[in-house]
Formats: structure tokens, sequence, C-alpha cells
């Protein structure tokens, strides 16, 4: 029997089950003990219905977006449905049975109403650091999953509201900082029982099958949308090609390579199709973070204010050709996916483009210049409480430019796509690391031109105060044939690069990836994003803006048009 | 004593005025004519006190909220004003944080700095991140950024260099430099207007200081000849973000601390109602045109944050916890692509306003459906002084929202409310939740032109005790001008254990001296010394951590240090606010800020105070009410404010009226009216 739904009742439940969504992203934040989720907000929480679709999804990092779909069906051929009990918690993490990169830590809770599960709550959050070889995990050379810390495949962490001991001890045991892993998968609990509780308040209020018809309302109604603006798209079909930098396992960068079709008037095919095989590095992709980030493009072009549930991706049909470095084979490493995942958001994006140019913009910075360093603070004035020189570890993160719009200069140092990470201020830098910020600015010229200019890069140098500090890090768009894509005639944006200045020495660049590179006092090491894309003829560019870009020193004189 | 209050709002004026001699308060609401002007309050003055039987110079003190800041921000009117960074720093405001406006968008415009890149200069000279000396400023670099600054002619200039929050010497040097060149122009240093660290938030809000600096200290300045012009010499006051009030010289030194001002009124008047009947918990609803407004008051205290965000602009000053979103009266329903009904964030604001505006628009707006719904009368809207077109509303709702989704007209209009409804629910329960508190425990004090008319469908949705209305809907925020003391905040940097007794001795010596800088600013203002008062607070935090907490000091602790009861209590705040707290884990300073308040007496407000003015006209005493789908029309009683007894219980479906507001009874609601004829209404089907 399902109960009949008006529009307004649905449209009112909307609201409501995404408040209990970002009451449990509150819980989550509000509990947990690692700045990954305080400040850079790398976690996120959502309602699903008992099939595992997302009815809502509190909206912090795109990066997480539609991860937990795809774990929880995955999850479902281990422990079906019928073995949840209520108060358990289940937890799994592997990039191979539904996950993404090992460090993101995924919980999941039934909701019992009178025996039957009306709901499952769900949470995803990025932990600092799970073990593997080097401090917080990621490693752009990891040759296999093995060196990327504990996998959890589906497990009760926590049964019938009794937390399995064994697995916190072992996971405990294979991590860095164990007190803050544990915290931070307490935090997520807090947020499974925040959104359980909730639930079955809605729950109480509508009974089940009005919560029910709700639910499947509501899914209907996303599906509704993205049909409705998939049928307005201006082409049919479009494909897109980007190449993606290596410079570990070799100095050739792959092909990723994708084809969009609008069939049957209203859904969408993605094709990977003709994407590179795997390598034998960390950049590969798991398949759930590929389908992630094909959602964040489809939903840029198609649906950006449109409440986001698992009924928007009913039309898309994506296929992802197995063996590729977005749907890499067991034991593929992946820990760094986050720089393949933004080159994904930006091919699907830039295939999608002519389908809907008002929501568009040419090709953005997908670089995402890492500046991660640790060792020893040995500042005289860092001396902790216990008189001792303390470790530290800083991981900051160089924005770039966005694409240029229909009607608008790209933004200028802007952290794109699947991230949302702040940069960390210069005091803040200096206070906790022996790290120096000696600029940060903006790169006039770095921009593509166009009738609509790309966003600027920004660069910015850091000096070393200790003696010696080890610093991994990593770049892409650093070649032109790389750089963010200029649209419509505009120009591309300008490379990414990353330079070391040993002290008293010649300054040197740097590859695009580089792992454990020694620094001594007094060493400067500058990192600076890439250009957005231009969109248009340059010659169109309205000759006012073309003044204030000069005025404001955004282009240089004697720059660009000739 | 009478004391006159004057609320700038963006369509009218709001004044009140209390007279102590006869303990009755008096209203009134002039058009705010053109922006930033000081006459329409002088007009606006005139018509008070002469109803009031009084003259300009028989008002004891005058206590002002205004708009020049805000609107200057928002419209991007501000002056033209210069920002000097220490080298490396100078695009501080173009970087800011490097997040973007719109999660999914790529075509969404970030809002430009406040002060351009072309007006933005370097000056050499480094501190490092214990205060210490890097390098010297040297004298080369100085003339060099004087030369430069002075050649873009500012109006102001705002000085954020690196670290100066611990180290002002070089802020301090250019300062002199620039003074002894452009004597005439105001400074703003970052170390003074917000000593806290990381750069983008200090330098943000040091230059916003400088924009609106110049815009503020004009219109102080026109408006203190105006009230002179006039026969009005009441010492003038300034209403603040936190708050508190501010003399017009301490507005001058920090205008920034004016820009958040707007709804600080009603939460401190809502305070002050809810502490009169005995309430301690409540949430504020201040429902207006194009915004409404939330803010929790918990255990009789009105909350306060470090940092809000005006027009995209972070500012890090000390503001009452406020949550404003673009619902209100000129919302505009609006169908989307996949068949949902959307309200706002659009509006039809006042011009064109509303369907049933006299040249209203076209689109169907929250105005509409409550006209619709019979909730207001045609004629009787504002005080009469608009004559609502009921076939418009009809008309726009039947076209834009009833047709599509397939409604009733009727059906249409209770499904925008409905919507609106909900998105201020999620508001308030985000609020709440953020804070930790549960609104079922609380009570919704609504006003604003449209908050009394609304409050019942959000108290039913959160399930909360009820709604209180006070007496004067309309110009609550006005009479909250006249409950705000003065106040004054200080804050320096600390570091080191709490448990070191070297450290707690610097902490508490720096309290002293804050204290003894705030005292000085309190008696400056002409406060006498017995009407101060001071609250420490210490920002603490475990060893590891980056966010502070504010942990309130005992006066008996800074004189008699305990560390044992200070690390008590702010293990058990970590707790309340983060869900954990770890007893073992030590705990440093972060820093030491003072809130220093003159108390303002004012004047009783009696039994006696006029009963709030109707306006019911010829209104049948009956009319059909939509409130809910199952139930349809339903026929309310009309009552008229005024005729309502200090006994009158009032059993819904009625329909409170009186001119500034309508206040709405569901069926199951009983309203009483309260001494000072606050209404409240309580809810009987509680789940």
């Amino acid at each position: 029997m399902t109960a009949q739904i008006d529009s307004i009742s649905r449209d009112v439940f909307q609201y409501e089950v995404v408040s209990v969504a970002e009451e449990m992203s509150m819980a989550l934040k509000g509990a947990a003990f690692s700045s990954i989720i305080w400040d850079m907000l790398d976690y996120a929480c959502g309602v699903l219905d008992p099939e595992g679709n997302t009815i809502a999804q509190a909206e912090t990092i795109p990066a997480q977006l539609g991860i937990m779909p795809t774990a929880v069906k995955r999850i479902f051929e281990v422990i079906p449905l019928e073995q949840w009990e209520e108060g358990d918690v289940i937890i799994c993490n592997d990039p191979f049975f539904g996950c993404t990169h090992t460090p993101d830590i995924l919980l999941f809770s039934p909701v019992f109403h009178e025996g039957e599960i009306l709901a499952i709550a769900a949470t995803v959050a990025h932990h600092i650091d799970v073990g593997g070889k080097v401090p917080g995990t990621e490693a752009a050379d990891s040759v296999e999953v093995f060196e990327e810390g504990i996998r959890i495949p589906p497990l009760k962490l926590v049964e019938r509201g009794q937390p399995n001991n064994a697995i916190f001890a072992i996971i405990k045991k294979n991590v860095r900082d164990p007190e803050a892993c544990a915290g931070d998968l307490r935090a997520q609990i807090a947020a499974c029982r925040t959104g359980e509780r909730r639930m079955r308040d809605l729950c109480q209020r509508y009974g089940l099958q009005t919560l029910r018809a709700l639910m499947t309302a509501s899914l209907d109604y996303g599906e509704t949308y993205v049909r409705a603006a998939l049928s307005k798209a201006k082409i049919r079909e479009s494909s897109a090609t980007i190449l993606v930098e290596d410079d570990v396992t070799s100095d050739e960068p792959m092909t990723m390579k994708v084809a969009v079709r609008i069939e049957d008037d209203d859904s969408l095919t993605v094709d990977f199709t003709g994407t590179s095989a795997q390598r034998a590095y960390g950049m590969n992709c798991p398949v759930a973070s590929t389908i992630g980030m094909t959602h964040y493009a489809v939903k840029v072009i198609f649906s950006p204010d449109v409440t986001q549930n698992e009924g928007c991706n009913r039309p898309l049909n994506i296929i992802v050709p197995e063996g590729s470095f977005l749907n890499p084979f067991e034991p593929a490493a992946t820990s760094v996916r986050h720089i393949t995942q933004l080159a994904v958001a930006d091919l699907v994006l830039k295939a999608l483009t002519p389908m809907m140019p008002e929501n568009a913009s040419a090709g953005c910075q997908t670089s995402f210049p890492t500046f991660t360093a640790g060792g020893v603070d040995d500042r005289p004035g860092a001396r902790n409480y216990s008189n001792q020189q303390p470790y530290f570890v800083i991981a900051d993160i160089i924005s770039g430019g966005m694409g240029g719009y229909r009607g608008g200069d790209g933004l200028s140092a802007i952290d794109t796509h699947g991230g949302h990470c702040a940069i960390l201020s210069a005091e803040v830098t200096e206070t906790m690391s022996p790290v120096r910020v000696l600029k940060t600015e903006l790169v006039p010229d770095s921009g593509g031109a166009g009738k609509w200019r790309g966003g600027l890069a920004i660069t910015r140098s850091y000096e070393v105060l200790s003696e010696s500090m080890v610093l991994s890090g990593y770049i892409q768009q650093s070649r032109p044939d790389t750089a963010a894509w200029g649209y419509e005639g505009g120009e591309n944006g300008k490379p990414s690069s990353a330079w070391h200045l040993p002290k008293g020495g010649e300054a040197r660049k740097l590859k695009s990836k580089w792992v454990a590179l020694k620094l001594n006092r007094g060493d400067v090491v500058t990192m600076t994003g890439s250009g957005g894309g231009g969109w248009g003829l340059p010659e169109e560019r309205d000759l006012a803006l073309i003044a204030r870009d000069l005025e404001l020193g955004y282009v240089s004189e004697g720059a660009g048009r000739d | 004593m009478r004391y006159l209050a004057a609320d700038v709002g963006g369509t009218f004026t709001d004044l009140v005025l209390l007279d102590g001699a006869t303990g009755r308060q008096y209203v009134e609401k002039v058009p705010s004519g053109a922006r930033g002007a000081a006459a329409p309050i002088a007009a606006g003055i005139r018509q008070i006190v002469a109803q009031a039987g009084l003259t300009p110079a028989d008002v004891d003190l005058f206590v002002h909220g205004f708009t020049v800041s805000t609107n200057a921000l928002l419209m991007g009117a501000g002056a033209q004003a210069t920002l000097v960074t220490s080298v490396g720093a100078r695009d501080v405001l173009e970087i800011r944080n490097q997040l973007r406006p719109g999660l999914y968008s790529v075509t969404t415009p970030r809002p430009a700095p406040v002060i351009p890149r072309n007006r933005v200069f370097e000056v050499d000279g480094r501190v490092d991140a214990y205060g210490g000396v890097v390098s010297e400023m040297t004298d080369a670099s100085l003339a060099a950024t004087v030369d430069a600054v002075a050649a873009t002619e500012p109006e102001a200039i705002a000085i954020c260099l690196t670290f100066a929050h611990l180290r002002p010497d070089h802020e301090l040097r250019l300062a002199a430099a620039l003074r002894a060149r452009l004597p005439e122009v105001p400074l703003y240093l970052s170390h003074k207007v917000n000593p806290q660290i990381e750069e983008w938030p200090r330098a943000n809000t040091t230059a916003i200081a400088a924009y609106v600096g110049p815009v503020v200290d004009g219109y102080l300045t026109q408006l203190e000849s105006t009230l002179s012009e006039e026969g009005l010499s009441a010492p003038l006051r300034i209403m603040r973000s936190d708050g508190g009030v501010a003399t017009p010289a301490s507005a001058r030194d920090n205008p920034a601390h004016t820009l958040l001002s707007g709804p600080a009124g009603g939460v401190v008047a809502a305070r002050e109602l809810i502490g009169s009947l005995g309430i301690e918990n409540a949430i504020t609803f201040d429902m207006g045109g194009t915004s409404a407004d939330f803010s929790a008051v918990v255990e009789s205290d009105t909350r306060m944050i470090r940092e809000r965000t005006l027009a995209g602009q972070p500012l890090r000053l000390p503001t009452l916890d406020v949550e404003t979103i673009s619902a209100g009266g000129g919302s505009i329903g609006w169908v989307d692509m996949g068949g949902a009904l959307r309200v706002g964030p659009q509006s039809a604001g006042s011009v064109p306003g509303p369907a049933c505006y006299p040249q209203g628009g076209d689109e169907p707006t929250v105005t509409d459906a409550a006209l619709v719904m019979g909730l207001l009368h045609p004629d009787h809207y504002l005080g009469g002084r608009i004559t609502l077109d009921a076939e418009a509303a009809h008309e726009a709702i039947r076209s834009k929202i009833a047709e599509p989704l397939g409604l009733s007209v009727e059906e249409g209009a209770l499904a925008i409310v409905r919507i609106a409804s909900a998105s201020m629910a999620q508001a308030i329960r985000t609020l709440c939740v953020e804070r930790g508190v549960d609104p079922r425990r609380f009570w919704l004090v609504a006003f604003g032109g449209a908050g009394p008319l609304f409050s019942g469908f959000l108290a039913k949705m959160l399930d909360m005790r009820g709604v209180i209305v006070p007496a004067h809907p309309g110009v609550f925020a006005a009479e909250g001008l006249l409950m705000s003391d003065i106040r004054h905040t200080a804050q320096a940097p600390c570091t080191g254990l709490v448990t070191d007794e070297s450290r707690a001795a610097e902490f508490t010596s720096l309290a002293h001296s804050l204290r003894q800088e705030t005292d000085e600013m309190l008696a400056e203002d002409g406060i006498e010394r017995d009407k101060r008062s001071f609250r420490c607070f210490a920002g603490l935090r475990y060893v590891g951590q980056f966010h502070e907490l504010d942990v309130e000091i005992a006066p008996d602790h800074l004189t008699n240090w305990d560390a044992a009861a200070v690390l008590a209590q702010f293990h058990a705040q970590h707790a309340q606010v983060y869900g954990h707290a770890d007893p073992e884990s030590p705990v440093e300073f972060v820093s030491v800020q003072m809130n220093a308040l003159g108390g303002i007496d004012r004047p009783e407000v009696g039994e006696s105070t006029d009963a709030p003015a109707s306006d019911t006209g010829s209104a049948s005493a009956t009319r059909q009410i939509l409130l809910d789908a199952q139930e349809g029309y339903v026929e309310a009683r009309v009552i008229d404010r005024a005729s309502l007894g200090p006994d009158d219980t009032v059993k819904g479906p009625a329909i409170i009226n009186q001119l500034d507001s309508t206040v709405i009874v569901a069926p199951g609601e009983t309203a009483t009216p309260h001494g000072r004829r606050t209404i409240i209404i309580e809810r009987e089907t509680r789940a």
C-alpha cells in the first residue's frame, strides 16, 4: 500500500529531511577531533532509503557527493539488509568494495521503526592518517593499495549497540594517531545516532507508510527535475579528452576520455571508454570517486540549485572501463586520487559545456598544488610545555583560477570542483610550523585571455626556518598541453609550477610529483597554481574590462594581445 | 527622565519615546526617505514629542540605530580607502580564504574587495610568530609607502601588518608617518580594530572599518547638527552589533561595530521582555518584507559570536548571534523544472512589491498568499496606508502557482506559506542545533511587520512552547535601543598553560589592564562608577587544538586565581559545545577579553502605557481564514487589540488586529494578554 502524496507535502518533507542530514553533519563536526574535519570539512552525512538511495545529503565538500550509495550497495553483498539489526553500525573503507581511497572511512546504521528498517544513516569522513608508508597515508608513488594503510572490509563496528572492541583495537594499532582516529570514528557514530533519532521523530509524525511514500516522491522529483533539464540540452552528443600528468611511473601523461550522449530525450550516458589503463602509482581513481565526480559535473551543468538525491542520478548511465585508471583492478594504489578526480570533474564538464553553456565555464585549475611537510620544529619559541622541540606536520593547498564563463571572468584564487579547502593563514602557518610565508600573491597574466578572462592563480613562497624538514607534494597542469582549457576561442590558462631554491644555491624546477624532498634552513619553496581558461575570443573583450585589468594589475602592460 | 529611540529601517524609521514622569510610552513611524539623510529623523522627533506634549529639549537621552554603514557596504558606496600590508601580503583581500561562493556553481561571482588592488601598498619590516622583530622597517620603504599612499588621495587608511596583534610597533611607526603627511585622514590600525591572529579576517575587518568610517563620520556630523537645530541637546548613543550602545566618539573610533546593529535592538528587547515574564529561553523571530532574522536567548542571555558575514564580507568583531535568511513578505513563489514549489530567494521588495500592492508586480508573494488566506484585511494593511488588491493576489497565485501545480488558488496560497515556513523552520532548527539547544523547550518571540502572522506555523512545525507577541511588534527593535547599555570590548593575546602560575599571573595582569582601559572608556562616556560592570573571558583551548572557547572568569578568580575551577569550567563547556571533553589534556591560554558595561537608568514603563492603537475600522467581527489544508477555511473572530482587557482570554481561531501588526491565533491555541499588554499564545496540542 502506498499513501498518496501531494507535491507540497513532498516539498516540505525535503526541507525536513535535509535538515536531518545537516543535524548529523553538525553532530559529526562538533564531536570530531581532527582539523581535516573541522577546518577542511572533508566529510559528508546523508540519509538513505533501505535500498541505499540517498534521500538527502548535507553539503560540505563535493568530493564526497554520491559516494555513499555506491558503497552501501556493495556492502549489501556481504551483509544483506536482513542481517542489519537495531543499534548496528557498519564500517568499510575498501577502495575495491564501493569505497574511495583508504583514508575515507564510511559508517552506516539502520533506522528501525517497529521492527522495520525505514532508512539508513550514513557518514563518510577523511581520517588524517590510516597508516601506510608515509604520515598522512597519501603518497603519489605508492605501487599497491597495501602501501596505503589499513583496509577494512564491511564489518559491524558496533553490534546492537555494543562496540566491537576487537575492530577498534586493530584499527588503532595500524594508524599513526590512534586517539584522533578513534575519536573521529566516535564522532561518525554520534552523527549516525543523530540521524536515527531524527528519522524516527519524522516517522512518528508521518507514520511509516507516509514517510516511505514521501521518500519515494522525493526521489521521483529529483529524477523529474534532471530529466526536464536534460531534455533542454542544446546538443545531443559531445565528447572530450584531457591529458593528466603522471611523472611517477612515466613522463608520458595519461589520456582521460569521455563521450556524453543524450538518449531517449532525457537520459544521459557518460562513457569513459578510451581512458588509459591503470598505472602502478597512487593516482588511480576508485570507481566510486569517478562516479561521484561525474554526479558533481552533471549537477553543476543541469541541476545546480536542486536538493541532491539519488533520483537525480537515475537518468544517468555511467560506463567506466574496468582496468582503466578510473576503475582500477585490485590491488591498485589510489591514495592521491583527489587530483585525478578533479580531472574527472574537469573532463565531464568539458564534454557537457556545449549542452548547457549558460551553467558552464572554461577549464578551471585542477592542479591542486599541495605542500605537505614534516619534521622537528627546533625554533626556541616552539618548545612545548614539556620543554621539547615538537614534531610538526603541515599541509597547505594552493588555489588557482576558475574558467571564464558567459557573462563573467573566472574567479581568481579558488580551490575548485571536488575540493573546498581554505588556504592556511600565513600567521597560522608560522605559528604551527617552522615555515615562514614570504609572499602570497595573485599571478598577473595567468588567466587565459578571452572575451571573459580566466581567473588568476596564486603563488606562495615558503621559507624553511628549522634545520631540516621533509617535503612531499604534487601539482598538475604544469605543461601547456595540460593547462586549463579555453572555450569558444578563449586561450588556455597559464601552467602551474613548483620551484626549490636551496639557500645560497640556484633555483631548480620540481617535477609534477615529488616525495620526501629534504629541505634545509633558509631554503625557499615556491608553489604556483594554474590560471583558468578564457571564454570567447580575446578581441571581443570589452575595452572597459581591459582598462580595469591593467589598472588593477590583473594583466600587466604589454602582456597578451598585440 | 525622558528617553527617545529612533531605529532606521529600509522603508520606515521607528521612534519610541518613554516618559519616566508619567510611565507612558509613545510610538511613531515616519518614512525613512533618502538614504543616509538625517532630515526624516528630525520630522519624526518633532511628531513624537508633540504627541507626548513635550519639546525636543525635554529629552534626556537619544539612542539611535542607523543603517548608513550597512548600506554603504551593501551598495558598494563606501569611502576611497587605501590599505598598507607587509611585503608579500598585498593580495590578502583578493585571495580571501580561497573558497568559492557556490559549491555547485562555476558561474557565481564573488564580492569585490572593499579596497581595490591598485590602492594597496606594501611596507617592509617583519615580525615573527613570537612577536620578535625579524627585520626592521627601513626609512626608505617607509618614505616610499607614505608617498604612494598620499598619491591615492585616500579618504581613510587601513593598516594591517603581519603579526601586528603580537607587536604593534611597525603599525604605530607607519601610522605616525602617515599622520604627519595626511593629518586629516582617519587611520584604522589592525591591532586596534581586531587584535587577533589570521591576516585575512583581521585585514578585512580593518579595511571595512576604513571603508565605512568616513560615511559614519559624515552622517554623525550631519545628525549632530540637525539635532542641535531641533533643540535636542540630550546625549546621543549609537546602537552596536553586539547589543550595546556607543558614544559618537567611540562609534567613530571603530565604525565597523555599527554594521550589524539592525537586528540587535529586537534581540535585546526580546531578552528584556521574556525576563519580565519569568521566561528564560526563546527564539526571536523578526520578519519583514525581504528577510527574517532569528536569534536564541538561552537562560536569559543573548548569545555572541566572534564573526559574521555581511554582503559576502567576513567581519570579525563580537556580534549578537543572529541568523538571517531571505524569507519575507515580498518573497516570490515559483514552480521549478521538477514541479516543486519554491519561495524566494527572489523578493518583490517594496518596489514593485507584492502583486496585491497598488502598482505591485505580477509575481505571487508570501503577502499575496496571506491575503488570499484571509490573514490580512485589504483595507487595514500597515494601518491603512496601503489598500491591497485581493483580485491581483488571486490572479498571480492562480496563474503562477495553482494552475501549474493543479491546485485551487486557496491551496496554492497555503502552499506558499507552508514552503516559506518550512525554510524558516529549518533555519531555526539549524540555529538551535548548532548551539546545542532543543527548540521544543523554547518560546518564539514574534515581531516585525510579518512575524506574528506566521509565527504560529513555525511554532507548530517545531513543536515549540508557544508564541509571545510584544505590545508593539512593528517598533519592537526601536524599544530595544532603550534597553541597551553602553558597551566596550577589549582583548589581548595571551599564551601559556592555565596551570602555569607565571602565565596565569600574566593573564590576570593583562585582564587588569584591559579592565582599566575599558573603565577609562566608560568614564569618558560619563558613566558613574557604580554603574560600571565588567565581564572577563579567557580564550582557552586544549594544547594542539586550533579552535578556542571563551570561558567566563569570575571576578574573584581574577584577584585569586583558581586554575582548577577555570579548567573545570572549560572542560564542561567543551563537552557541551563539542560533545566531548578530555580532562587529562593540558589547556592553554589564547586570549583575554574584557566586556565593559555602563548601566543606563531607564524609566519604568508602567501598566498605564497606552494600549496599542488599533485600526479595525469597519472590519466585520469575523473573517474566514485558511490555516490548514485538512481543516479548510474556518471562521475566526476579529478582535481589536485595544479592546482586549487584561483578563480576556482569546481562543483560536481568532485574529487580533492592531496598527502595526496582525496576530493570528490558530484553532487549538489560546492567547492571553500579560503585563505591558504582551500577548502569549499557548499551544494546547503539543506533541
